[in-house]
């Protein structure tokens, strides 16, 4: 934080397990939750956002750092030396090794990108689950989501009945 | 993986609704959202609550498909190893592969990946030239398997079989109306025909001894339509010396044609309706398309004899081909056919560049229990994209026998590619009279691998997937 340029607008994120994160306005603003707390003129001080732990907010932030456009994360030069589509592929790169986490905190980062609506958070973890349910049988996607299964057994097999064709 | 509950606040099925719900709008395919509804009581409702119709996709030989109309590009749709896209019949994508000089036909599912063949298409269908193509494919929306195909090949214009079995019907080689028909649909129980001279026809369908459906009438809804005042657009595209020169040999060929199928009385009836036309450019091909021509549009363009599926004359040596006769030999050696029309006109544009023309498409819908020609013109020009000139919808007036205009507007959507069409009724878009979605428009030019089309077969189709019970 220390190297950031004078005249930048710092805000303060609290989370609700008692951590500060101070990032710059544009990073936070990543969110259009957050957007709208400063454009209202909510956010005099520190922006304490609720449910969301300091684990998951630090991971929060680490994407909106990245993600932010043009003087982001990898400095102002940046779109100026790398061309456009080279840069989305490396985001692309980047995304998929930030949603190598284990269900619980993609579960988590689900909620808070929902909430703090991120856009770019939110597809990147729908899609996470997305992928999840086409590639798997019924019973993967119950145990990689560890959802319980609360049908009754002959509910079970009425609703796979109906749709027979799809557990082929 | 163990399925070790985690802390409840981590349950899945515990997720927002809002989050279920932009899961579930981003699952297109049909069996995710079924086995997404069987994972757990939450998920299920929340597929009922964020429930859609199914709407189409373009599907591509390789397994992608581009839904509409967010034109999503997906992958990994099951599609048949070693075939040739047909296009799509119902549900079901149709295939065909070659095996010892003959055509083998096939429906296959793409979710439970189960196939079914043709074995009465099979037995019909001898041509495996590049100029034969299926034009379609249909099932009666109904339980029943009768299966109805139009082809290009005058010999078999039009069969029946049923599926997975054995036994066809077609008509006589050139017989009409069927040689004339250029799109199908089913319609109340009976096959429903739409000929190049916008006759419409409706075939009985019945079965003969061995269970094999057969047409066992065929009477006229709508036979010479009024309105027609082609004769004169006639004389006047003569007048603007932009009629092609080679009308007389034209005719030339369309006699020698006959000579050489002196048995099939058939065609020399077809040939009656227009013998007393005296500017006739009547082309082989097309044995009725005199007595038709049913064109309400005034626009001064000349009607060529000629689509581009319908360059059929090079068959003969008398020069009028304008291909070339070395571009059909050896594609279609030993077979004298005529090509079946394909409802599409094209008009060389008197006041344009060379290349301008305008293209005319037809397709027959049922909808309501009515039937209804979806007319489409296009402007093309060679170096640059067609666009849309003129869409219409027209209904069959059965009591009075004519085509009439809708104005009105018509409920519903239309869906329309070459090999497949449907109407959705349920499909609505603002402040739109009749609403309309050509494949064409839609193509959304997936990566170069998936485009794996020959000219002739499997241009990309709508296909629409079917419905999971939610």
């Amino acid at each position: 934080m220390a190297t950031r340029e004078a005249g930048k607008k710092m805000i303060m994120l609290k989370s609700p397990d008692g951590m500060e994160f101070e990032v710059e306005e544009a990073v936070a603003m990543e969110s259009q939750t957050i957007r709208k707390m400063i454009e209202d003129d909510c956010a005099d001080t520190a922006i304490l956002i609720p449910n969301i732990n300091s684990k998951i907010l630090s991971r929060v932030i680490e994407y909106c750092n990245k993600h932010v456009p043009t003087t982001g994360a990898t400095g102002a030069a940046a779109s100026d030396t790398v061309a456009p589509a080279a840069l989305a592929e490396d985001l692309k790169i980047w995304d998929a090794e930030f949603i190598k986490v284990n269900r619980a905190t993609r579960f988590d980062l689900i909620q808070a990108a929902s909430y703090l609506n991120i856009k770019g958070l939110l597809d990147l973890t729908s899609q996470t689950t997305i992928d999840t349910i086409s590639d798997n049988s019924l019973e993967e996607i119950r145990s990689f989501l560890s959802t319980k299964n609360d049908y009754l057994p002959e509910e079970e097999q009425t609703i796979r009945r109906e749709n027979q064709w799809a557990f082929q | 993986m163990p399925a070790t509950l985690r802390p409840s606040s981590h349950q899945w099925a515990d997720l927002l609704p809002e989050l279920l719900g932009r899961v579930i709008d981003r699952l297109p395919r049909p069996d995710d959202r079924a086995r997404f509804r069987a994972v757990c009581r939450p998920w299920h409702l929340a597929v009922r609550q964020h429930n859609r119709p199914q709407l189409s996709w373009i599907i591509y030989l390789d397994g992608t498909f581009v839904t509409f109309p967010d034109h999503g590009i997906h992958h990994g749709l099951s599609l048949l190893h070693d075939t040739t896209f047909i296009g799509v019949c119902n549900n079901w994508p149709v295939f065909y592969r070659i095996a010892n000089g003959r055509r083998i036909h096939l429906l296959h599912n793409p979710f439970t990946e189960s196939t079914v063949p043709l074995p009465g298409l099979d037995s019909v269908i001898d041509d495996t030239s590049d100029l034969f193509e299926i034009r379609k494919v249909i099932m009666p929306s109904t339980e029943d398997d009768i299966i109805a195909v139009t082809t290009s090949n005058c010999n078999y214009p039009i069969t029946l079989c049923r599926l997975g079995k054995p036994g066809a019907w077609w008509p006589q080689r050139g017989e009409m109306p069927y040689a004339s028909i250029y799109d199908v649909v089913f319609y109340r129980g009976k096959l429903c025909g739409i000929t190049k001279g916008n006759d419409l026809v409706v075939m009985d369908i019945g079965e003969d001894n061995d269970g094999i459906p057969v047409v066992k009438n065929v009477k006229y809804i709508i036979k010479h339509p009024p309105g027609d005042d082609d004769d004169e657009e006639e004389e006047e595209y003569e007048d603007d010396g932009q009629v092609s020169s080679n009308d007389e040999e034209e005719e030339v060929v369309y006699n020698e044609a006959s000579s050489i199928d002196e048995d099939d009385e058939e065609l020399d009836d077809a040939s009656i309706v227009n013998d007393d036309s005296d500017d006739d450019k009547v082309t082989m091909n097309k044995p009725a398309n005199k007595d038709n021509n049913f064109n309400i549009d005034d626009h001064e363009e000349v009607l060529s004899n000629e689509d581009e599926e319908e360059v059929d004359d090079g068959d003969y040596d008398d020069g009028s081909s304008i291909l070339g006769d070395s571009f059909f030999q050896g594609m279609r050696p030993n077979t004298l056919d005529y090509m079946v029309p394909d409802g599409t006109e094209q008009l060389f544009c008197p006041h344009g560049e060379d290349l301008d023309a305008i293209i005319t498409s037809r397709h027959l819908f049922e909808l309501n229990g009515k039937l209804f020609m979806l007319r489409r013109q296009q402007y093309v020009h060679v170096f640059s994209r067609r666009y849309n000139l003129k869409i219409e919808v027209l209904e069959a007036d059965v009591k009075t026998g004519v085509w009439i205009l809708r104005m009105d507007g018509v409920p519903g959507a239309f869906f329309v590619s070459q090999h497949y069409s449907k109407h959705v009724p349920t499909y609505q878009e603002a402040r739109k009279k009749f609403i309309h979605h050509f494949v064409d428009e839609h193509n959304v030019g997936v990566d170069s691998r998936s485009q794996r089309f020959t000219l002739w077969d499997g241009k990309p189709t709508w296909f629409f997937p079917q419905e999971p019970v939610v």
